[in-house]
């Protein structure tokens, strides 16, 4: 099991759209570390070091999560939703990335507690630029919150 | 001076006294008055008894002088007792000729019974009087003159006189409330008939009850003269399971003198259908407090209930017609989200690898390659656009209208703005009118007249002076038609019906790029507000657009008027 530190998780069901993400920030070179999962369930695994993760060291979080809406097993609002209730990531920032332009998606992710909330441009050229901007903003400019210290 | 002699009656009657007083005038004498009295007195006695008389008394000679008078002739007549004797007696009534008849009927007939005369005062007073007169004869038979006695009715004729009075108002008051009667009578039978309320009247001391014609209706009997029937009669059409109870609550209001609302079922004579009724009955009660009569109303109020029923019936398909419909906006919005959401997916993934292609493998590519490459990508967007310009399109049918009050004039200028500053090559010019506010959803609105203003930027794109104007025109009846005109490059008025349907176009893609959404929505937004909305054009030469918006707080009957061919 991979013990480094993870700069983002990727929790994205369509292959396609990860691998775009991740050429994205790895072209931009902001990313080293990316995980990418597929699921609600295995991205809270991943979290909380549980199920196939439960050898990982729970305490090292990424630095960001990009969470996608619509998912398998638990969809992304639940999964925010877990996230935001359980100590241990509680603060963990949470970006929104998404296909959706729904205005019930948008509020209920931030009543949730998302930290920010990104609409997938369609056109690949706006899209790249889009996660590189999120890469850059989350992983060099945003200063987050000594997790440990909620614990 | 005065002189009374006594005279006895001859032969000699027991029974009366005969009085004589003898007046001068002017040193002449004249004849006797005689006075027959009931027995014998006193003459001062009789003269007394004239004195005291309240009525006008006088005597007159054959000659038709007056030969005395008492006080009550003296006070209706104004003169003294001097002057009066002497004199024409009829010179003192009203109509003379009258008198001078009457008096010559006492002379011909011997009396006169209650003969109306009218004595004139001297200071004008009239009062009428009747007279009674006898003629009067000395001892040997002879005819004297005329005893006279009026009697004052100017009081009765006055009381008379207001009897009449009273008795014509009273007649008046008793035709107008006999009128009055008849009118609520007759309202109150146009409203029971109207209504179907048939009325009934039980005499408890009888037993006999009547029933107008709607109660024989109701109970589908054939009608009886003077509507009489029996007790039983109605007892024998209730439904037998509600008698036992109706025949209850009937007697509770008999004993209690008082009233009652019921409801109860009948089997119809006519067609032995099950009815139900719906009464009020009202005891009427003697001096003694008891119940006398009762009265009461029945209604067939069966129909009713159906009805009630049948709207209970649409009412509930109309819910489940309703959750239905919500269930479908729900699929719908479910639809949409997916639309949004997975549609969009693959064209990110065609456009991504796309660009991958071309940036990995540009070398091994040849120009004919990456033309291709570019019209999937340029593809690829279009699609992007189209789906959402449609998602739009299913988000505006959502969308809850909030209206405001909205400065459409600078609203317009503002989009115009928004919109040249993405056009910075082009020489677009804008004539705005005045126009005035409406009332609208402000998001809608603004979409309407980005839409608009628009198509008049796009379509006029190939003009070298672009010309774009907004304004107002007002009809007829007030109502408002905003239009905005371009010089761009119109429409065929044979494809007008084209113009807003969804994904349809009246140019190709390639002469002027766009998804066939805008007018669909500006006609979805128009619909939304109550709207109208249409279109003119010429090839060639320009398109006007004409919109109404009303304002559903000025009128409830804004009717709108359909498309017509105007020109501002």
């Amino acid at each position: 099991m991979n013990t480094e530190s993870t700069d983002i998780l990727i929790v994205e069901d369509n292959p396609n759209d990860a691998l775009l993400t991740i050429r994205s920030l790895k072209q931009s070179n902001l990313a080293n570390n990316i995980v990418h999962v597929t699921d609600g369930q295995t991205a809270l695994d991943y979290l909380h070091a549980e199920g196939a993760y439960r050898e990982r060291n729970a305490l090292k979080l990424p630095k960001v999560v990009l969470l996608d809406l619509k998912i398998p097993k638990l969809d992304g609002l639940q999964v925010l939703s877990r996230i935001r209730g359980d100590a241990r990531t509680k603060l963990l920032p949470v970006v929104i990335l998404t296909s959706s332009q729904e205005e019930s998606d948008l509020i209920e992710s931030y009543k949730l507690g998302a930290n920010s909330y990104i609409v997938k441009p369609v056109e690949f050229e706006n899209f790249s630029k889009s996660i590189r901007e999120v890469g850059l903003y989350w992983l060099l400019l945003n200063k987050p919150p000594a997790l440990r210290a909620t614990l | 001076m005065r002189v009374v002699f006594r005279v006895l009656r001859f032969p000699g009657s027991t029974a009366s006294l005969q009085w004589q007083h003898n007046h001068r005038f002017r040193g002449k004498a004249f004849p006797m008055v005689f006075m027959e009295m009931p027995m014998q007195r006193e003459a001062s006695y009789a003269q007394s008894l004239i004195e005291a008389s309240l009525d006008p008394l006088v005597t007159i000679s054959v000659e038709g002088k007056i030969t005395d008078v008492n006080e009550a002739t003296v006070q209706a007549t104004g003169r003294s007792r001097a002057e009066l004797i002497g004199t024409d007696f009829s010179s003192y009534f009203t109509e003379p000729d009258n008198a001078r008849d009457g008096y010559q009927r006492v002379l011909a007939q011997g009396f006169l019974r209650d003969y109306p005369l009218a004595i004139r005062h001297t200071n004008g007073h009239v009062t009428d009087v009747l007279y009674n007169a006898s003629l009067y004869r000395d001892e040997q038979g002879r005819v004297q003159g005329v005893f006279a006695a009026a009697r004052d009715i100017t009081d009765r004729k006055r009381s008379e006189a207001e009897i009449r009075k009273l008795n014509a108002d009273l007649e008046l008051h008793v035709r107008e409330r006999t009128l009055a009667l008849a009118e609520s009578e007759e309202r109150l039978r146009m409203a029971t008939e109207a209504a179907e309320i048939g009325f009934w009247d039980w005499d408890l001391g009888t037993n006999a009850v009547q029933w107008d014609p709607l109660m024989f209706h109701i109970y589908g009997m054939p009608p009886r003269s003077g509507g009489l029937v029996r007790y039983e009669d109605w007892k024998s059409h209730v439904h037998p399971e509600d008698i036992a109870d109706q025949e209850a609550l009937l007697r509770r209001t008999i004993e209690q003198a008082g009233r009652d609302k019921r409801e109860f079922r009948i089997v119809r004579e006519s067609d032995r259908a099950i009815r139900t009724i719906r009464a009020a009955d009202a005891a009427i009660a003697g001096e003694d407090g008891k119940a006398r009569r009762l009265v009461g109303i029945n209604l067939d109020f069966t129909d009713t209930i159906e009805r009630l029923e049948e709207i209970r019936t649409l009412n509930a398909s109309l819910k489940i017609r309703a959750s239905e419909l919500e269930t479908s906006v729900k699929e719908l919005d479910a639809f949409s989200y997916s639309v949004s959401h997975d549609l969009r997916a693959p064209l990110r993934a065609i456009d991504g690898f796309s660009r991958i292609l071309e940036e990995d493998y540009a070398p091994k590519l040849n120009d004919e390659g990456r033309r291709v490459i570019e019209v999937i990508r340029g593809e690829a967007h279009r699609m992007g656009r189209l789906i959402d310009d449609l998602l739009a399109f299913s988000r505006l049918g959502r969308q809850r209208i909030e209206p405001t009050t909205i400065d459409m004039e600078s609203m317009a200028r503002r989009v115009f703005g928004e919109l040249v500053s993405l056009e910075p090559a082009r020489r677009i010019h804008l004539t705005l009118h005045p126009i005035p506010p409406a009332f609208g959803t402000e998001s809608m609105i603004r979409q309407l007249w980005t839409n608009l203003i628009g198509n008049a930027v796009k379509f006029t794109g190939k003009r070298e002076s672009a010309e774009v104007e907004i304004g107002v025109m007002t009809g007829a009846s007030g109502e408002q038609t905003y239009f905005i005109r371009d010089n761009g490059a119109g429409f065929d008025m044979r494809y007008a019906d084209k113009l807003f349907g969804v994904f349809s176009r009246l140019h190709s893609k390639d002469e002027f790029p766009g998804t066939g959404v805008g007018l669909a929505l500006v006609k979805r937004i128009i619909d939304r507000h109550g709207g109208q909305v249409w279109g003119e054009g010429e090839v060639d030469t320009g398109a006007t657009f004409f919109f109404t918006i009303p304002d559903p707080r000025k009128s409830t009957t804004d009717v709108q008027q359909p498309p017509p061919s105007q020109t501002p």
